[in-house]
């Protein structure tokens, strides 16, 4: 039996979700009690999605598929990672990164992606000091559009980007 | 805090599975041996700050985020696809 959740997140609204869709972290760095998040689909750029906090109404994230922008990335997964999310085949889990934006320039922190257990709805952040990766890895398809003066065009590499702002 | 004076060889538990060892120290530094179960997390803590730190990052520029991509809409029962991967 599932029971529907209301939540007052100040960052993103109201939000109603059911319980089988709670997202239950091992505490992220930085946020010690933190543990049940959701997630909420993006109303603009699909490839993103909110990670919103149950916890604190002031707190939420904006993640991506790291392959979307980083079709290579091999992200720092250990065993280890996967058996404490109750995985054994490194397929069945759901990695994402958090983003963060500056300036014009969007990035993904490719160091510690967020690794989900689907169907148990577990999840936790990897600790990694990967030197292969930044936890400011800027998105490709934007670097691209500043070389190219301002451009909008989005058509290489099918990396998608976030609309420009108004 | 605990704190607690250790020699060279001997050991600290830390629950029933967890056993740190002092296998050296010299010149101000120490080197531990640290027994833990696999799914337990051990990373020195400027790495875990470092991550700690990115997060807040993450966190804190949402707002100005939000005005560029707009609202959330329903919840998502699976995390966003892009790109498979292989």
């Amino acid at each position: 039996m599932s029971s529907l959740i209301r939540f007052e997140s100040r960052r993103v609204g109201p939000i109603e979700v059911l319980a089988e869709d709670v997202l239950t972290f091992e505490p992220l760095p930085g946020f010690p009690n933190r543990t049940r998040f959701v997630l909420m689909e993006h109303a603009d750029a699909s490839e993103m999605a909110w990670l919103v906090s149950l916890d604190d109404p002031d707190l939420a994230f904006v993640v991506a598929n790291p392959w979307t922008f980083f079709p290579s990335y091999d992200p720092p997964v250990s065993k280890a990672h996967l058996s404490g999310l109750g995985i054994e085949k490194r397929e069945e889990v759901e990695i994402l990164c958090l983003v963060t934006l500056d300036g014009k320039s969007i990035h993904l922190n490719l160091v510690a992606p967020l690794l989900i257990n689907a169907s148990t709805r577990r999840a936790l952040q990897v600790v990694s000091d990967d030197r292969r990766y930044t936890t400011r890895a800027p998105i490709p398809a934007l670097k691209s559009e500043r070389a190219e003066g301002g451009s909008t065009s989005r058509s290489e590499s099918g990396g998608k980007t976030l609309p420009s702002s108004p | 805090m605990l704190v607690l004076t250790r020699r060279q060889g001997e050991s600290v538990r830390i629950g029933p599975d967890i056993r740190v060892t002092v296998v050296a120290s010299s010149g101000g530094q120490v080197r531990v041996a640290i027994d833990a179960p696999a799914d337990v997390g051990i990373f020195r803590e400027e790495i875990f700050e470092r991550v700690a730190t990115a997060n807040v990052e993450a966190a804190s520029i949402t707002e100005h985020v939000a005005s560029r991509v707009g609202p959330a809409r329903g919840p998502l029962s699976r995390a966003p696809r892009g790109n498979e991967h292989e």
